[in-house]
């Protein structure tokens, strides 16, 4: 497997109380990675870490096989950013902004700006300033997706869309994706969002990269077992208990990671019986996750 | 003949024959006796004339070497010698230069150097000034003993008194004393300044190559009526209040109406109540001073000598001390000023250059700043 | 590249350009149609040196308002869009320098038309004085550009650049204070200035005189 974004043991600090520390990120070359994590969980700091606008205090970076921040000009033609605020510059109309982003990537497809501004709906004239949020998040999408990256680092692209312009952006977004075999790292603390579009998560909280799997495995490998007759201690056992909780009558909530239909054998030899086996949704396993996380530390 | 002399005079008539070295009285004949008298007693006179000063000098608190070179004398004390004498001799040629022959009037005169307050030895300013007539010590000033600038200042003084003995016309339109050494390329400089920034109309007409209108604005032409010719009706007002303290009570309403209501006729009419003496050709001191120099140097030797035996006019004054006629020395003297060109201030190539070290300064700090590296 | 980014700070700037653009053409006609009847050259000369500090400033102003424009709109989105660009960081604050010294051509341009439209008239400089209409508008160019330089870098520093800038001059402030306050004639904050403003100081070209007409 190779890896369009690859860090090892990066570290920035900001301040007194925020620290990534030893960040090991891997998004697989042709992915769309969701980075999870909560509100300050350090998402966007090492998103701006990873295309060079932040230089690490340690640790290697190495995004579409370039290191970074040494690269960042190679890279960053090679990568669309669409940052979590708009950065574009107000005063300009949506023509001139498309006009300005143009002349500094080589491979700006204006034929297919305009399909997206025409698909988007937006003016031409239209001064960027006056746009309405929507707008603007669909405008720094179509500068993102018409200078044809290879890989797309999208911060929050749709936090505080609508859901008509949400869907309009993720359609433009898979669209390309599915042309072109693009690699994108999206970042979002709306779970179910990505629920839908991401085959990779990587989950984030407080600086650290808590958890990082195909989507698959974090959707299907955590559940809520409803459980009687639990043993004290778990030896050996081949899924991981995240947490357990009593439940009235001396039954058990647990939350397991990587667990299988045939482990509840495994279960039943130490004498529990398992009465429910309950599949979480993203978010729910995304909670669970960092619950069980922060309890650990 | 002897019996008027003091005892202390007769010692000193004794030293003054041994030191004459005569042959022994008793050999001479009183024909040779008389005349040997008549040849020592000039001498006795003057060392007893110096040996009064020194005394009085000593009384009054003045300095007791004297330091003569040339037609400069100065009293010194003792430790300014040196700096008395170096001074001195470059004042000397200077004043030479300048006032040839006539400058030997100063050889009566008397400067003073010693240290302030009687301070002896050290460092610090000396004191200069000189012994007037009635042996009082008067033009007292503390100046820094360099011989450079006390050259300068008995040079200057030297001239202040030398003028004295030129026409009363010259030293009115002179406006001072004589200049004293060459003109140097910032006194043109001044003069072109001066000259250009004149109000009068006759400084343009000048530039612009009309002699005569350099003639009237230097004060050397025959002006009918100075105060209309050389003047504008706003210079005729700043002369007249100017001038006014000059005015009797009497003519207060002319220079109200003049002052306050700005009435040209009173104006003028007020001008001409002004003594002519008060009434300056509008190019100013420092352009008749460079044309007085420049007289001096056409002239050569003799020229100030030659000056003072010229008729009382100044123009008259000036042709004799040039030795050329009145249009060709001021035709030189406007050549020099307008061919002596101002540097120009407003961009200078070191401007120019330090702008570009400056930008390219600044330049180098935005691209060094941590944001864009 | 360097088009896309003139074209945009062009946006920005136009209206403060064309503003200066029409001060900078109107200063020296009206320093010398205010003037045409003074009587004497020297009141011209001195009427003349009034106007050069309005020469000054005028430099100044376009320096700083060039420069502030130059970068206020990546001011405003905190850098992220300019270092987001695929282009070498070096580069991207020539690229806004070039663009903006370029800006202040055209009032460098419109003075130096005006100063030489105003002192060509006849009768306007009187004989044995001299116009200085190239000199001036040389020191105007100077000027700007230095202004404009002081100002841009101030401006591309970081936060902590600025302040630096800004506590040494507050250093300089308290301490002229606190000495004279003491007794003490140090005069650090005419020290400080005459550093700046004489030659070679970094402001000496805005100091000095600035005539457009002298003898």
């Amino acid at each position: 497997m190779t890896f369009a974004v690859e860090t090892d043991g990066l570290r920035y600090h900001a301040g007194k109380t925020f620290a990534l520390s030893g960040v090991n990120l891997h998004v697989p070359t042709g992915s769309i990675y969701g980075f999870l994590g909560p509100n300050g969980a350090g998402k966007t700091t090492t998103i701006r870490l990873l295309i060079g606008l932040l230089r690490p205090e340690g640790g290697r970076i190495t995004v579409l096989g370039e290191a970074m921040p040494a690269s960042y000009v190679r890279v960053l033609a090679r990568v669309g950013y669409v940052p979590d605020r708009p950065h574009v510059y107000p005063s300009l109309t949506v023509a001139e902004s498309m006009a300005f982003h143009a002349g500094f990537h080589r491979r700006w497809n204006a034929r297919w700006a305009a399909e997206l501004q025409a698909q988007f709906r937006l003016g031409g004239d239209q001064r960027v300033g006056a746009l309405s949020k929507g707008e603007t998040g669909k405008l720094m999408m179509l500068l993102a997706l018409a200078q044809e990256p290879e890989l797309l680092m999208l911060d929050e692209p749709t936090d505080g869309l609508d859901p008509v312009v949400r869907r309009d952006v993720l359609e433009a977004l898979l669209a390309y994706v599915s042309d072109r075999q693009a690699t994108v790292l999206i970042s979002s603390h709306l779970v179910h969002e990505l629920e839908r579009i991401c085959d990779w998560v990587g989950v984030m909280d407080r600086g650290d990269l808590v958890a990082e799997l195909p989507m698959r495995e974090f959707k299907n490998g955590i559940k809520r077992l409803h459980v009687t007759g639990a043993p004290a201690l778990l030896d050996g056992a081949p899924f991981s208990v995240l947490g357990r909780s009593p439940m009235h009558g001396g039954a058990e909530q647990w939350l397991v990671r990587g667990w299988e239909p045939s482990m509840r054998d495994h279960l039943e030899s130490m004498g529990a019986t398992v009465t429910d086996v309950i599949d979480l949704d993203l978010e729910d396993g995304f909670v669970e996750l960092l619950r069980s996380f922060r309890e650990q530390r | 003949m002897y019996k008027h002399i003091s005892k202390s005079s007769r010692v000193l008539l004794a030293v003054a024959l041994l030191h004459a070295g005569v042959r022994p009285l008793h050999a001479q004949t009183q024909a040779e006796y008389r005349a040997q008298i008549a040849r020592i007693l000039p001498i006795w006179r003057l060392q007893r004339a110096e040996a009064k000063q020194r005394d009085s000098l000593q009384r009054r608190g003045l300095p007791t070497d004297t330091v003569r070179v040339d037609m400069i004398t100065i009293l010194a004390e003792a430790s300014l010698d040196g700096l008395a004498r170096r001074s001195a001799a470059q004042a000397a040629v200077e004043l030479r230069d300048r006032f040839g022959s006539a400058a030997d009037s100063l050889r009566s005169h008397l400067f003073t150097l010693k240290r302030p307050g009687g301070r002896v030895g050290g460092g610090g300013d000396v004191t200069v000034g000189e012994v007037n007539a009635l042996g009082q010590t008067r033009y007292t000033e503390d100046v820094r003993p360099s011989a450079e600038l006390l050259a300068q200042t008995w040079a200057v003084r030297g001239a202040q008194l030398l003028t004295g003995q030129v026409s009363p016309a010259l030293r009115r339109w002179l406006s001072g004393s004589m200049p004293v050494g060459d003109m140097t390329r910032n006194s043109v400089l001044g003069v072109r300044i001066d000259v250009a920034t004149s109000p009068s109309p006759l400084a343009r007409s000048c530039y612009s190559g009309d002699i005569l209108a350099c003639e009237r604005g230097l004060g050397v032409a025959d002006e009918a009526d100075p105060i209309r010719g050389w003047f504008t009706a706003t210079e005729r007002r700043v002369l007249v209040s100017r001038a006014a303290y000059l005015l009797r009570d009497a003519d207060k309403p002319l220079l109200d109406a003049c002052l306050q209501h700005a009435v040209d006729s009173a104006c003028t009419a007020a001008a001409e109540l002004i003594p002519r003496s008060a009434v300056p050709p509008p190019f100013g001191p420092n352009a008749r001073h460079m044309l007085a120099q420049l007289a001096m140097r056409m002239g050569g030797p003799g020229a100030y000598i030659r000056m003072l035996a010229a008729p009382d006019t100044v123009s008259a004054q000036l042709r004799a001390a040039s030795g050329v006629s009145t249009d060709s020395l001021v035709r030189v003297w406007r050549s020099t000023v307008a061919g002596t060109p101002l540097e120009n201030t407003t961009m200078t190539p070191g401007l120019a250059m330090m702008s570009v070290f400056w930008v390219a300064t600044c330049g180098a700090l935005a691209l060094g700043s941590s944001r864009w590296r | 590249m360097f088009k896309s980014i003139l074209k945009a700070q062009w946006k920005w700037t136009r209206l403060a350009v064309l503003v200066c653009v029409l001060g900078a053409f109107a200063m020296p006609l009206m320093s010398v149609n205010s003037n045409l009847d003074t009587a004497s050259p020297g009141m011209l000369i001195s009427q003349m040196q009034t106007w050069g500090v309005g020469y000054a400033l005028l430099a100044g102003a376009v320096g700083l308002l060039v420069a502030w424009l130059a970068w206020a709109a990546d001011h405003r989105g905190h850098h992220v869009y300019a270092l987001a660009l695929p282009v070498a960081r070096w580069r991207y604050v020539l690229m806004r320098f070039g663009a903006g010294a370029l800006f202040l051509v055209p009032v460098v341009i419109a003075l130096g038309v005006s100063a030489l439209l105003a002192t060509r008239t006849p009768g306007v400089v009187p004989a044995g004085l001299q116009a200085y209409p190239v000199a001036l508008t040389l020191r105007f160019a100077f000027a700007a550009l230095v202004a404009f330089a002081i100002f841009f870098a101030i401006s591309a520093a970081s936060v902590r650049a600025a302040g630096v800038v800004l506590g040494a001059i507050c250093a300089v402030l308290v301490a002229d204070f606190l000495t004279s306050a003491a007794g003490l004639h140090w005069q650090i904050g005419m020290h400080a200035v005459d550093i700046l403003m004489v030659y070679p100081g970094i402001l000496s070209v805005f100091s000095g005189r600035w005539t457009l007409i002298d003898v």
